[in-house]
């Protein structure tokens, strides 16, 4: 590929001596990165904002019904990454990605492919919640509307009802579902948020911080959502926490400066991490 | 060796349940030289009351290490060799506790054969000792400096205390049957063989405890330690 090697030369004056040194150093991801059953498939992929390359060959799949978290310091490409699972980085103009992500055995990074029902089927949440400047039950209602899901007002109605109730907030919401979204608390927000993405039945869900903004309580709330959630969906969820990544996921990943570390079961990873890096990361031995 | 944490509270406490355990592993240690040494000089017999008080001692930094960990578990969240080395200075601590239990128990015996009188030969035990007293300070030589090869070798060399054992005790024990006149010293001295015996196995659950610590590896355990009691 004369573009990746182009790149490759572009890339090696942007980094500096330390980025220069670690990646000498980096011998490939450490720890197995495929899944028995894999639902997304990610090979060798690279992400450049302009000549900056922000990922570095990067493989790794996310099972059916498991959460893989993403950790790993500041800037070191984690959101990069998460937005390559949904072509959030077409968003971007200086982005540019390379390399193979299938989805259930489609290729997403194909060109020709509509990102609008991808995006469906690989819902996002943020690290802020973003509620549409509508009601509660627009919210919910506005994605499944968008994309055909429902052939009656009934059958909408009871779609918000489900989603709501699956994201667990039903129950604080079912009387005022024409009051604007906005209008709830952050923690109820999220929720609110999450039920928008479950409502178009997606296959993966991808979250970046979700819980960045929530107190203890709607952190919990979510992480308990989460586990139920990964019983209909796979998740990839990018957290600074590390508790939140030992309680949530299955899976954990470890990035510095573009490249995928590490890869392996959580409790391993946070008992017995398989590289220097992962391992100073993990206790706290930063710089 | 490696790098240290960005929280500085962190690292000092991290020190200092290492520190205390290290200095625990060093009054231990003193603690079975004293009770080796009496067994053969009846002119520095101790009292039981400064037996008492160095047990004492090393119970207390049982239950500091105890709190210390505890207080950094709650606090700090400590992961992968943080938290191995956490848990494993835990287990450390109960063993070296019980090996200073043990020195604690000869020490008592031996009071007690200088007060009785009977003139027994002390050379097998003596001998049981030396070697014990050798693993002690060699795994605590190796706990200081995290060294896997020694912790390793030292858990393999608990056999030879082993037969070194049986063979103390079947020849005290025919002793014991041919003189009548000393059973009482003779029984005594069976005792502290038994002692000193699983002060050994204790010296094997440090060493296994230390492999883990340093590789995540658990050792399988030792088979001998079931079937020896
Ligand atoms: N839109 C962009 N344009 C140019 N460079 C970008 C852009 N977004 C990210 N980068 C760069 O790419 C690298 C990876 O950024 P990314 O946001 O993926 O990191 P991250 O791991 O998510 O960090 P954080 O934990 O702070 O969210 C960084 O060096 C960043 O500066
Ligand atoms: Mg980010």
């Amino acid at each position: 590929m004369s573009t990746t090697m182009e790149a490759v030369g572009v890339k090696a004056q942007h980094l500096s001596a330390a980025e220069l040194e670690q990646e000498q150093d980096f011998a490939g991801t450490v720890g197995d990165f495929t899944s028995p059953d894999p639902r997304m498939v990610c090979r060798g992929v690279n992400v450049w904002y302009d000549n900056k390359q922000a990922i570095r060959n990067v493989s790794l799949d996310i099972g059916r019904n498991e959460v893989v978290s993403m950790i790993g310091p500041s800037g070191c490409g984690k959101s990069t990454f998460l937005r390559c699972l949904n072509r959030m980085n077409d968003t971007i103009p200086a982005a540019r990605v390379e390399g193979s992500i299938m989805l259930d055995g489609q290729e997403i990074l194909d060109k020709d492919i509509d990102v609008v029902p991808l995006r469906a089927r690989v819902g996002m949440v943020f690290q802020k919640p973003n509620p549409f400047p509508k009601s509660i039950y627009e919210n919910v209602a506005y994605g499944p509307r968008i994309h055909g899901l429902c052939n009656s007002v009934a059958e909408l109605d009871e779609l918000v009802e489900t989603s709501l109730t699956r994201a667990g907030l039903w129950n604080e919401v079912k009387d005022r579902l024409g009051q604007p979204g906005i209008g709830l608390s952050g923690g109820q927000q999220q929720r609110l948020c999450i039920a928008r993405t479950i409502a178009v039945s997606p296959e993966l869900i991808l979250m970046d911080e979700p819980c960045s903004a929530l107190d203890p309580i709607a952190t919990a709330i979510i992480e308990n959502l989460i586990d139920e959630l990964r019983e209909q969906y796979s998740i990839a969820i990018v957290t600074h926490s590390m508790q939140q990544a030992a309680r949530v996921s299955q899976r954990t990943a470890y990035f510095h400066l573009g490249d995928l570390i590490e890869v392996g079961p959580t409790q391993q990873i946070f008992t017995n991490p398989g590289h220097k890096l992962t391992e100073d990361y993990i206790t706290g031995r930063f710089g | 060796m490696n790098k240290q944490h960005t929280v500085r509270a962190f690292e000092e406490a991290l020190s200092g349940v290492r520190a205390d355990l290290l200095r625990m592993g060093q009054l231990t240690g003193k603690q079975l030289a004293a009770a080796a040494a009496f067994l053969g000089n009846d002119s520095t017999a101790p009292d039981a009351t400064a037996i008492d008080a160095a047990d004492n001692r090393v119970d207390d930094f049982e239950a500091r290490i105890e709190h210390e960990v505890q207080q950094i578990l709650a606090l700090r969240q400590p992961m992968a060799n943080d938290l191995r080395s956490l848990l494993s200075f835990v287990r450390m601590a109960t063993d070296l506790e019980r090996i200073a239990d043990h020195a604690k128990n000869i020490a008592k015996r031996v009071v007690r054969m200088h007060a009785n009188g009977e003139s027994v030969d002390v050379s097998g035990t003596q001998a049981l000792a030396a070697r014990v007293q050798a693993q002690l300070a060699a795994i605590l030589e190796a706990v200081e400096s995290d060294d896997v090869a020694a912790a390793r070798a030292i858990w393999s060399r608990d056999a030879e205390i082993d037969a070194l054992f049986e063979k103390t005790f079947n020849d005290q024990l025919l002793n014991l049957c041919r003189v009548p006149d000393t059973a009482v010293n003779c029984t005594h001295l069976l005792f502290i063989d038994k002692s000193l015996e699983r002060i050994g196995d204790h010296v094997t659950n440090v060493a296994e405890d230390l492999v883990y610590k340093v590789t995540g590896e658990r050792m399988q355990r030792n088979q001998r330690i079931s079937d020896s009691s």
